[in-house]
């Protein structure tokens, strides 16, 4: 059957002298329309045709071979005869001016000159287009093809910027069809003289012929007889359009031609279809009828069409390393990734710069919503999101639209590569549980997974190409020693400014930074024992630090877990890895390197603690949460914390208390548990603004209330307006301060004054704020008390029972931080009512602190929250 | 010719199935601000109630949307329209049609119910005058039987609202 198509291919071009001369070899008549004499020709070559043909049959003698070497040597002789033609004038048409000069100088391209038009001539005029297909790269009469969009007269319209012939286009609009015949060829719809009025009905009809092959060939499942039709100079270019009112008939049977109602246009959005009428045609002769009442200009035609399998067509997509460099791929991660960084630097008076060492990058397939497979993506887009390339291919077979989900650009199958970059990553992935699906990628194409997942390492930074980083091991030991002996010298003081960075994220969030100005580690705080133990464990449990904490961590739960960092860094521990992005990362000094995220901060808040390094760090997690707020956070359990929490218990109470918190929090939904325990009103000043997180409303708009509210509680900002939220904070902020012992260098306050700052500090601004607030959130203080030793160390001075609070018994603490609580609430009125509820509270706490030891492998906590119970204190 | 409307009716497609749960599952997680999805046992229609703004013409105002998913989603938009009584806006005829780009020409399947709730909550917000597009009774008319929203052809030319 090659014959057939290639003869009539060559056929198409021929003009009707070609024909003729074709017909006079063969001896057949020359009279007749052009489709008449190539439908002769054509007859020759098919079998049935030329025996059931009575005139033929004592022509048999000529063999189709011999037929289709007339047409050959004429298509040759035509094809010699015009390329001269075209290379003179093609340097003198300034309509030639979109060809492209590689072009012109392809010698064998003009040799092969093809002109084919859907005037049906092939005469070379002074104005011709080429089709951009490598394939096809036929000529056609500009004036033919290109139609300009309003009718202008004398102006001949712009060239596209590509150009494909209608053939072309065909192909394009649906890979999953081949065409391989072509019964009818491509005509062209051309409105009446009469433009106006859509009235007019306009009616072609046309003949076509089907040889016994062609029908025997259709009978099988995969070849179908297609009427296809395009709008010449549609916006889309690859895909098929009817006109309006299209009423197709095919030997007498109504087609029903598009789904639409026949008065509506096609939206760019839509895509027609080609009805299939193999069921309708017939052997031999068959007749088509269209009409329509349009007055655009249109192209149809009818052709044998193969059907390709989704497999086929994926086939089709080059392979991973055929389509795009890894290098270019890789380029474009790091100029969507790192490029806003730049711009927002140049925009230096923003308040809301983001800062970020990474961004996260959600691998889910926008179609499927499932983790993408095989990531492709369409070469000429500039944005480096992705789609599953299977269920893209599968999702088109039908819609046909190979349109890029991501910027809505239209394209065609051929445009389709596999990301190299993305690929690796999803290939790396693809053991991987289902919930993994984001990762964090740096500036410089380095990237991890965000959630945990089984496969640990996955979890760490790995370069560009797949291969994990090398650890920071060797930093990290020093600072292990460094803790160890934060522990032997126990209650030394030690203080360590910290500062605190507030930005927004592009999620809205707020992140706190720390970039420190942490005293040597050899300061150890009192009551920090147990940090250092967390951050011994911590150390050991992930090679590098940050990629321990960060692993599949909501950003709120990130944020809790870098209070834990904090506290880990006043011991003198560096953590580099703390991933700047999230929200509360707290960067100490040793850790520098993520250094860069610390110069952008915005608002540096400097808190020098002995202890208050773990208040501080709750505070970090406060801010941290509202960031989260969207995310109701604590349930992600990681395999580092249950380390951790062992070595708590084993340290004191205080650091039983928090676990305790955190165990609570696993078991329940998180941030609810809080707000459930202390009733309605009770946020404890951590869970304050968890509280204000879990209120549904508060979620998106938490953010910039809860930002808002750190900053007052850092003393920045004094606003009275406040939320809960804020006024929560600025107790935190007084315990943080109280805590920090004079330490505070930065800090506009200056608590100086050790515990007794706390005390000057209460009654001087925030007091009035306090009491207001304590009736909501009288709950909070006990609890946080309760649960930090470290609290109770700051408030301390006043209460002496901080001591007890360093005790490791963690029932005593419970009983003196109640006992602290106690004059606060006397200080304000509304506190007392309160009273019972935090008493409950208390119990509550220690109930969950109980549970976590018995569970330490829940996670994670929320330790930070416990700061609050600081401020009470200090009341 | 009813292809939207008829297309609706017919079972999702699997791709469609698992999408529409995966959405389902993460808007559980994550509902958009000011939604609430009403469970039904139907994933091809989901209604899901919304509450105006706060400082918006709409505020507290409740409305409920209804929203049915082609087979071919999320390759086709969804038909998503008011119940009665629609919320008074000019972009929003009183029989609940929406005019609203990414409802139809705009349409991406990258966008999801979420995204397009907000885009719906968005439009009321910045509405300046409760009050019906011009040719609303036209159109209420034209669709009088039950013609879908996705057969209009939408002329969209007022970004600022």
């Amino acid at each position: 059957m090659d014959l057939v198509p290639s003869c009539r291919d060559k056929l198409a071009y021929f003009r009707i002298k070609e024909l003729k001369d074709v017909l006079t070899q063969l001896g057949l008549a020359k009279q007749g329309k052009k489709q008449d004499l190539v439908d002769r020709i054509l007859a020759l070559l098919s079998d049935e045709q030329v025996s059931r043909s009575q005139s033929w049959a004592k022509k048999n003698s000529i063999g189709k071979d011999r037929v289709a070497k007339i047409i050959d040597d004429t298509y040759r002789k035509m094809q010699v005869h015009g390329a001269p033609d075209l290379a003179s004038k093609s340097h003198s048409g300034s309509d030639f001016n979109h060809m492209k000069p590689k072009e012109e100088m392809d010698d064998s391209y003009q040799l092969d000159m093809k002109v084919r038009c859907l005037c049906g001539r092939s005469f070379i005029t002074e104005s011709m287009i080429k089709c951009e297909d490598l394939r096809c790269q036929v000529w056609q009469h500009y004036d033919c093809v290109i139609i300009p969009e309003k009718p202008m007269e004398g102006v001949s319209p712009e060239p596209p910027t590509h150009f494909y012939c209608e053939l072309c286009r065909i192909k394009r609009a649906d890979p999953f069809w081949v065409t391989v015949g072509q019964p009818l060829l491509p005509l062209k719809l051309t409105s009446s003289g009469i433009t106006e009025g859509t009235n007019t009905v306009q009616t072609v009809e046309r003949t076509f012929q089907l040889s016994r092959g062609e029908r025997e060939m259709l009978q099988k499942t995969e070849y179908d007889l297609q009427v296809w039709c395009i709008l010449l100079n549609d916006k889309v270019p690859f895909r098929m359009q009817w006109p309006q009112y299209a009423d197709l008939q095919v030997n007498g049977v109504m087609m029903r031609v598009v789904g639409r109602p026949g008065s509506q246009l096609l939206g760019i959005n839509g895509r027609d279809d080609g009805p299939v009428i193999t069921t309708c045609s017939r052997e031999g002769i068959n007749k088509i009828c269209l009409s329509r009442c349009d007055t655009r200009v249109f192209c149809f035609g009818i052709r044998i069409a193969k059907r390709r399998t989704v497999q086929q067509v994926l086939n089709l997509v080059p392979n991973e390393a055929d389509g795009e460099h890894f290098e270019d791929a890789l380029a474009r991660v790091r100029r969507c990734i790192g490029g806003g960084t730049n711009t927002e630097n140049a925009d230096s008076d923003s308040d809301l710069e983001v800062v970020a060492e990474s961004v996260t990058v959600n691998l889910r397939c926008p179609m499927s919503g499932s983790r993408i497979k095989i990531a492709g993506r369409f070469k000429p887009c500039v944005h480096m999101g992705c789609f599953d390339l299977e269920t893209f291919i599968e999702l088109n077979q039908r819609s046909r639209k190979w349109q890029c989900p991501i910027c809505l650009k239209n394209y065609s199958l051929e445009n389709i590569i596999i990301d190299p970059y993305f690929n690796r990553i999803t290939s790396l992935l693809r053991t991987c549980g289902e919930d993994v699906n984001e990762i964090d990628v740096k500036p410089d194409g380095c990237w991890r997974t965000k959630a945990e997942c089984e496969f640990w390492e996955l979890a760490q930074w790995h370069k560009p190409d797949g291969t994990p980083c090398a650890t920071t091991d060797s930093e990290i030991k020093p600072d292990l020693e460094n803790s160890r002996q934060l522990k032997q010298d126990g209650k030394s003081e030690g203080h360590a400014g910290l500062r605190l960075g507030i930005k927004r994220n592009r999620n809205g969030a707020w992140e706190i930074s720390k970039p420190a100005d942490m005293k040597p580690p050899s300061s150890g705080s009192h009551g920090l024992g147990n940090l250092e133990n967390r951050c011994q464990n911590i150390i050991p449990t992930s090679s590098s630090p940050t990629g321990s904490y960060r692993d599949g961590e909501d950003p709120s739960v990130n944020q809790e877990v870098g209070g834990h960092i904090d506290l880990s860094l006043n011991n003198g521990h560096e953590f580099d890895s703390l991933s700047l992005n999230f929200g509360p990362t707290y960067n100490v000094e040793g850790r520098i390197p993520a250094a860069p995220l610390q110069d952008p901060d915005i608002i540096v808040l400097s808190d020098s603690d002995e202890d208050n390094l773990t208040t501080i760090s709750p505070e970090n997690a406060f801010d941290t949460g509202p960031a989260g707020g969207s995310t109701i956070p604590f349930p992600v359990n990681h395999p580092g914390l249950s380390e951790r929490y062992p070595e708590d218990l084993g340290l004191g109470t205080s650091g039983t208390s928090c676990l305790g918190l955190f165990n609570s929090n696993g078991d329940d939904f998180g941030m609810p548990l809080w707000p459930m325990h202390t009733g309605p009103q009770t946020g404890p000043g951590f869970q304050l603004f968890e509280t204000d997180a879990d209120i549904p409303d508060a979620l998106v708009d938490s953010h910039n209330p809860l930002g808002c509210a750190t900053i007052n509680g850092y003393g920045l900002t004094s606003d009275g307006g406040l939320e809960d939220a804020s006024r929560v904070q600025d107790f935190s902020n007084c315990r943080s301060s109280t805590d920090m012992n004079g330490s505070l260098v930065d800090n506009p306050r200056a608590f100086g004054s050790d515990d007794p700052s706390l005390q000057i500090f209460l009654p001087s601004g925030p007091a009035g704020m306090m009491q207001a607030d304590l009736p909501d959130h009288t709950e909070m203080p006990k609890i946080h008390s309760d649960d930090w030793i470290s609290l109770t160390l700051a408030a301390g001075g006043g209460h002496g029972e901080s001591t007890s609070a360093n005790g490791l018994n963690p029932g005593q603490q419970l009983a003196p931080k109640e006992s602290s609580t106690e004059p606060l609430e006397d200080a304000a009125s509304l506190l007392l009512s309160m009273n019972d509820d935090r008493a409950n509270m208390a119990s509550s706490n220690a109930k969950r602190s109980d549970n976590s030891f018995s569970h330490p492998c829940q996670p994670r906590s929320v330790r930070p929250r416990l700061n609050l119970s600081i401020d009470i204190d200090s009341d | 010719m009813t292809s939207s409307s008829a297309a609706s009716r017919k079972a999702l497609s699997k791709i469609a199935c698992s999408r529409l749960q995966k959405e389902l599952v993460e808007w559980e997680v994550n509902p958009p601000t000011g939604f609430k999805h009403k469970v039904t046992d139907n994933l091809q229609r989901w209604i899901i109630e919304v509450v105006g703004a706060p400082g918006t013409l709409y505020e507290s105002e409740k409305y409920q949307l209804q929203v049915d998913f082609p087979e071919h989603y999320p390759m086709e938009a969804p038909q998503v329209i008011f119940l009665h009584p629609a919320p008074l806006h000019p972009h929003i005829y009183s029989n609940g049609h929406i005019c609203l780009d990414i409802l139809y020409d705009s349409w991406s399947p990258a966008m999801t119910v979420s995204s397009v709730c907000i885009s719906i909550l968005s439009m009321l917000s910045s509405s300046t005058a409760k009050q019906r597009p011009a040719d609303n009774d036209r159109y209420v008319k034209n669709c009088r039987n039950g013609r879908s929203p996705k057969e209009t052809r939408w002329w969209f030319h007022d970004d600022k609202v």
